[in-house]
């Protein structure tokens, strides 16, 4: 399994002088890896297009790994989700068909695209759900480089939203209108490769402190680019998920504990310059303003006209859809903010439409369903016998879990409006599937874990 | 490798795994625990903003989805009875300040300081604003400041041409600098600022009223108030929700867009357009009546004139006049004489502009500041005064009717058949003396044996005292209800007075014998004039009381009547004979008694004058109210009449000053209304002649034509065709009157200076006249030539007109008219 079989000392112990050998390791080693992985996939396809054409003997000489596994579903976290899904399903379009109507000419827009694309999610997430673990730690590298290739194409060629020109987040697929996130891939990339980089190395991440920096270069290779994108939350997500991974993967305490007193003295810093900061919201950039109107909101600072017809718009409708809920809601379908108050309801803001019509209850409810899920992820992940999986559906799930977490914080302007969407419910086609995709990898670790201690009862 | 090391070695491993494992699930756990502690924070603040806060936020959510518009309702018209526009109301601007988004334009943090500063917008707004409107700087700045407001006005009914000016200021920006923070550090920046983010103008009305001063008592005026428009007084008062209409509102549930939503969400409350009113009043009487009363008041240098012209057979108010007047375009407006003599009764503590709770309650309030207090007492008094002068005194005020009383006396002593024309006789002394209680009549030495027409042309006291004691109290008091002195008449202005019981006159129970002596010549009870008016028309119309009314029609905003008054009788008081009997006797009274002086040749006026004091008197100073009732033709009534000359100074009898105006505006007002004249044989005796068409014709004709007719004629020219005359057709000229011819075209015309025409006697004047070349025409009773002395003439003395010219001479008799006795 340990094939790479590689700890700090491995590689300090490489020839060369010792510069090189730093270098080496900071710089090449796991790119190194990322590459062998990537290739080796393609290697492996290789022979499964050969294979049928060479004799039994030469096959047997020289075995493929086995792609699929045939483990128990874990029909807990499957239903679980599956009933998300539909209830996400169900109130998107509540909220999306009056701006479906207005936008497009049609109510079922969003609907119909939504339930194929939660239909290939579902087979994906099937199909997913059957590779076997090993097959992904291998040779997860290709998600890596695709994902660094798709994010270095969005900045060069994005798919720009009319009065979003400052953001290149979005890809266009060449000869649809299906447009997508390289960051989500380039999320679901970096988990996974955390957890095999992680896997491989574990014993040394667990004793070296400066173990961890073989992968600085990867994940600041991500970052940077994200950052380019003008892609706030997604980097802010994807810092969230690395230190999570780290910190799961068994990294040295020191490290959270340094980065604890940094994050007390930042916050520090930002709550004595409050009012300095809600200032800056003229010749601020959109991030400033955000945040300034945020404080605003969160101190119950009187907001301007400009502000209000601005920046906080979307905040406040949301926060006037989510207050007239009340206890039981307004009923299904009664939301008054979906009616073009609410910038995109479909989208970002479909919980604030959700709380609206359902009320505290059932949303609560929701956000309940939520961390249910998680928690039964995460407990999967624990179960799982190797590292890779454990850490892959722990990050994995944790992801769900964060994103979902962060998109109940900007309803209720707890946090700052940043465009985090709400998985399962939001509307957004390649980025279901992507979700379920992930979710399917959850159910292989699952299957995985079911796989081996039925193999152990025997 | 032997198998016990591998051993060992593969126990490690697994050590090692398990306790890896083991680290990796507390820390897997670690961090769901603080995933899940961010959950609960989500529901915790979701339930902050859904429970507690659900009130607020789904009412600014209501607030924010619903579009509440209110659709203006127009303010009807005031027309005259002959459709004249006595008020309407136009589209005029008012102008608005935003301070809130001012103060978003102007105020910044100095990153430099890291204070507040500001780039002056505010400042330079409000100077801009204050050149253009004319409202003080400081007014306006006070109002700028209070940026948490995004709506003060500023002035309201503002007309075109300064419109105009605001809305080039609001087209025009301002520039101001600023300190910004860049990355090279701190630059002054220049901004722009559009003046029109703190300025802006909406739609005001204004209401206009043509004749400004004419019957501005009863019209009233238009106050801004509690945001609205509402009638402050009058008939804009009393008509206000009328006149008003109610404003429509739309209310609609607004998507984002501010597009309004399906119509399920609207709701439409339609504008009810205020409805106009056409009144019973006619313009062109209440000229008539104001012209006349106006020269009445000045000559009497009296405190206020009072006047109203009823229509005798419906209760309908042709005029009511009350002197002096104000104007309804700018009602706040007091003479600087009565300023300087506010601000001098403002200083003394015990002012008798207020009364003593008043002026308690000002000491009080402001204990120790002399100058708080005497602010106060000016703001109180000036106050008092405007309201004083936009009321209808004679619906508001009470006085002593006096002696215009005594023909309603007399009617009801005849009804009951306590006294009857031909039978009762009553020979004055010159006094009576009652239950111990002695009278005097204003004739001191007495009037003699009288009959009822007698004694009520000489206004006898004694006779009335006598005749009161016939009737007896009960039967007084049951006539003094019906003619409703014990009510209000239900005319449609606000503030009618209701004369109190035990005050304002005896209630039955307390009609004694002396008290219904001295009520019986109309000294001890007070009432309003309206009142007064409305029981003299009982008279008029064959015993009925009517209620007056002042509007005779609704129309809506179409011009379709949706309301119209009926005539209302209240009860007939007595019969028509009584009614026709009294009647008679007040004629009488017009013809040779004290009412001589409203004497119109053909038009018949029945009348009773009456003097009175007021129960104001003090001992150093009496002060007396004339007043004069009448109707006309006295056999058919058509319009009744009451004046009221408030503390004349000099003749202080309604004979004297009251009477002349009457007759003024019943003549003017009959030919109006076009009422026939009907003269008997000594009028006819006296008529004056109307001149003949001459023009064209030959010199011969003409002065044949002249002669047939009585006129002379004196010819200037030496053309035989006559090419124009003086006076000119149709033109009523005294017998014998001169009429001169023109005969050529270019002739100069023969102008004469006008005499003095006034305090002469009737001989005298037309003698002057006729010298300087003049025809007179007398107005006047000229029944008793000898007693007439003129006291005013339409040309000015001294003024150049042309010779033949017909001046109007107005004769008044001054002996036998009074009927006052102190």
């Amino acid at each position: 399994m340990n094939n790479a079989s590689g700890t700090a000392d491995g590689y300090a112990g490489m020839d060369g002088s010792a510069v090189v050998r730093l270098l080496r390791w900071l710089f090449w080693e796991e790119p190194r890896w990322i590459l062998q992985s990537a290739l080796g996939v393609l290697v492996w396809f290789g022979r499964l297009l050969r294979d049928p054409f060479r004799k039994k003997e030469a096959r047997e000489a020289e075995p493929r790994e086995r792609l699929l596994q045939s483990g128990p579903m874990n029909w807990t976290f499957f239903l679980l989700l599956i009933a998300l899904l539909a209830i996400g399903i169900v109130m998107m379009f509540s909220a999306s068909y009056v701006s479906a109507q207005k936008k497009e000419g049609n109510p079922w827009h969003f609907l119909v695209r939504q339930l194929i694309f939660a239909a290939i999610g579902l087979v994906a997430m099937w199909i997913v759900s059957h590779v076997r673990l090993e097959f992904l730690s291998k040779y997860n590298g290709i998600f890596y480089v695709i994902a660094l290739v798709l994010l270095v194409i969005v900045l060069i060629h994005p798919h720009i939203i009319p009065g979003k020109e400052k953001f290149k987040r979005w890809l266009e697929v060449p000869g649809t209108d299906i447009t997508f996130q390289p960051s989500e891939i380039a999320k679901f990339a970096l988990i996974l490769y955390l957890a095999s980089a992680l896997e491989r190395n574990q014993r040394a991440i667990r004793t070296q402190a400066t173990a961890i920096f073989p992968y600085v270069l990867p994940v600041m290779i991500f970052m940077v680019l994200i950052y380019f994108e003008n892609h706030n939350s997604a980097l802010i997500i994807v810092a969230t998920l690395v230190l999570v991974m780290f910190f799961c993967g068994g990294a040295k305490r020191g490290w959270f504990l340094l980065l604890a007193l940094f994050a007390v003295i930042a916050a520090i810093w930002f709550f004595s310059n409050l009012d300095r900061l809600t200032a800056i919201t003229q010749d601020g950039d959109y991030a400033y303003k955000r945040v300034a109107v945020w404080i605003k909101l969160l101190t119950g600072a009187e907001l301007s006209r400009e502000d209000m017809q601005g920046d906080a718009w979307q905040s406040l409708q949301s926060l006037y859809a989510v207050g007239s809920g009340g206890l039981f809601g307004l009923g299904f379908g009664q939301s008054k903010q979906k009616h073009l108050y609410l910038p995109e309801p479909q989208n970002d803001f479909v919980f604030a439409i959700v709380c609206e019509e359902l009320g505290f209850v059932r949303s609560a409810l929701i956000i309940l369903a939520f961390l249910v899920l998680v928690g039964v992820g995460i407990f999967i992940g624990m179960q799982c016998k190797n590292r890779f999986g454990q850490l892959a559906a722990i990050g994995l799930s944790f992801k769900i879990g964060l994103q979902a977490a962060l998109n109940f914080a900007v309803v209720t302007s707890l946090i700052p409006n940043t465009g985090i969407s709400l998985p399962l419910f939001s509307y957004g086609g390649t980025a279901l599937v992507m979700q379920l995709v992930e979710l399917g990898v959850i159910l292989a670790v699952a299957r995985d874990n079911g796989r081996r201690s039925s193999h152990a009862l025997r | 490798m032997d198998r016990r090391s591998t051993e060992k070695t593969n126990q490690k491993k697994k050590r090692e795994r398990t306790s890896s494992t083991v680290l990796v699930r507390r820390r897997a756990g670690i961090a769901f625990a603080a995933l899940a502690l961010i959950m609960l924070a989500n529901i915790v603040n979701l339930g902050r903003v859904q429970i507690v806060q659900n009130e607020y936020y789904s009412g600014l959510a209501k607030k924010n989805q619903m579009q509440d518009t209110e659709i203006e309702a127009a303010r009807g018209v005031i027309y005259d009875a002959k459709k004249t526009i006595l008020a309407e109301s136009a589209s005029v601007w008012l102008v608005y300040i935003n301070p809130r988004s001012i103060a978003d334009e102007d105020s910044y943090t100095d990153p430099a300081t890291d204070e507040p500063a500001s780039i002056g917008f505010r400042e330079a707004l409000c100077q801009r604003l204050a050149d253009i409107t004319g409202v003080a700087y400081e007014e306006i700045l006070e109002k700028a400041e209070r940026s948490s407001y995004s709506d003060l006005t500023i002035k309201r009914q503002i007309e075109l041409e300064e419109r105009d000016r605001i809305a080039e200021l609001m087209s025009s920006t301002y520039e101001g600098v600023r300190r910004v923070q860049t990355r090279d550090g701190i630059t002054e920046k220049t901004v722009k600022v559009a003046f029109k983010k703190g300025v802006g103008l909406k739609t005001d009305v204004k209401r206009y009223y043509p004749y400004s001063t004419l019957a501005a008592n009863v019209l009233g005026f238009v106050q801004f108030r509690d945001e609205d428009y509402v009638g402050r007084s009058g008939i804009e008062s009393y008509y206000n929700t009328v006149l008003s209409g109610t404003p429509g509102r739309i209310i609609s549930a607004l998507d984002g867009r501010s597009g309004t939503l399906d119509d399920e969400y609207e709701t439409i409350f339609e504008a009810q357009q205020g409805h106009s009113l056409v009144l019973t009043i006619d313009e062109v009487i209440q000229r008539y009546l104001e012209s006349s009363l106006t020269q009445a008041y000045i000559n009497a240098q009296a405190k206020g004139a009072y006047g109203a012209i009823m229509n005798s057979k419906t209760g309908a108010i042709l005029a009511m006049a009350c002197i002096e007047s104000y104007d309804l375009n700018d009602p706040q407006h007091l003479d600087a004489s009565v300023y300087e003599y506010i601000a001098a009764e403002g200083e003394k503590e015990d002012t008798e502009e207020l009364d003593e709770n008043q002026r308690k309650s000002i000491l009080e309030e402001f204990p120790d500041d002399v100058e708080a207090q005497a602010a106060a007492r000016r703001r109180a008094i000036q106050s008092k005064l405007l309201l004083e002068k936009w009321r209808v005194p004679i619906v508001t005020d009470i006085y002593y009717p006096g002696s215009c009383f005594k023909p309603l006396l007399a009617a009801a002593a005849i009804e009951e058949g306590a006294v009857s024309l031909e039978d009762f006789n009553y020979s004055c002394g010159g006094a009576i003396t009652i239950a111990g209680e002695t009278f005097h009549c204003h004739n001191e030495s007495g009037h003699g044996p009288q009959n009822l027409k007698q004694g009520l042309m000489n206004s006898c006291n004694p006779f009335f005292i006598t005749v009161g004691q016939k009737l007896g109290s009960e039967k007084y008091y049951e006539y003094f209800e019906a003619y409703g002195f014990t009510e209000k008449t239900g005319i449609d202005l606000p503030d009618e007075t209701r004369p109190a019981p035990g005050v304002n006159y005896y209630t039955q129970d307390r009609l004694g014998k002396v008290e219904l002596a001295s009520c019986s010549f109309g000294q001890s009870f007070q009432i309003t004039p309206i009142q007064m008016l409305n029981a003299i028309n009982c008279i008029a119309s064959g015993g009925y009381l009517m209620t007056p009314y002042l509007v005779a029609q609704e129309l809506d905003e179409n011009g379709n009547v949706v309301a119209e008054t009926e005539p209302t009788v209240k009860r007939q008081v007595f019969s028509r004979e009584t009614a026709a009997t009294v009647a008679d006797m007040m004629e009488g009274v017009v013809i040779s008694g004290t009412g001589k002086n409203a004497y119109v040749p053909g038009y018949r006026l029945a009348g009773k004058t009456g003097t009175s004091q007021k129960y104001n008197n003090s001992a150093d100073k009496k002060n007396y109210i004339a007043s004069f009732v009448c109707f006309a033709p006295a056999d058919d009534p058509e319009i009744s009449m009451i004046l009221i000359i408030d503390e004349p100074v000099g003749q202080i009898n309604g004979g004297q000053i009251c009477t002349p105006v009457a007759a003024q505006v019943a003549e003017k007002t009959l030919e109006y209304l076009g009422v026939e004249r009907q003269y008997n044989d000594d009028e006819l005796a006296h008529l004056d002649e109307n001149t003949p068409n001459l023009v064209n014709r030959s010199l011969e004709d003409a002065k044949a034509l002249l002669e047939a007719r009585g006129f002379e004629a004196k010819v200037i020219g030496e053309g035989d065709t006559v090419v124009r005359q003086m006076p000119g057709y149709n033109q009523t000229v005294p017998k014998g009157g001169v009429v001169v011819l023109y005969t050529e075209e270019d002739a100069e015309r023969l102008m004469v200076k006008v005499p003095e025409l006034t305090e002469m006697t009737l001989s005298q004047a037309t003698k002057a006249a006729l010298a300087a070349g003049l025809n007179i025409r007398i107005s006047g009773n000229s029944l008793e030539k000898s007693e007439l002395v003129s006291y005013s003439q339409s040309s000015e003395a001294g003024s150049e007109v042309e010779y033949g010219e017909v001046v109007t001479v107005y004769f008044k008799s001054n002996t036998g008219v009074d009927d006052f006795v102190d």
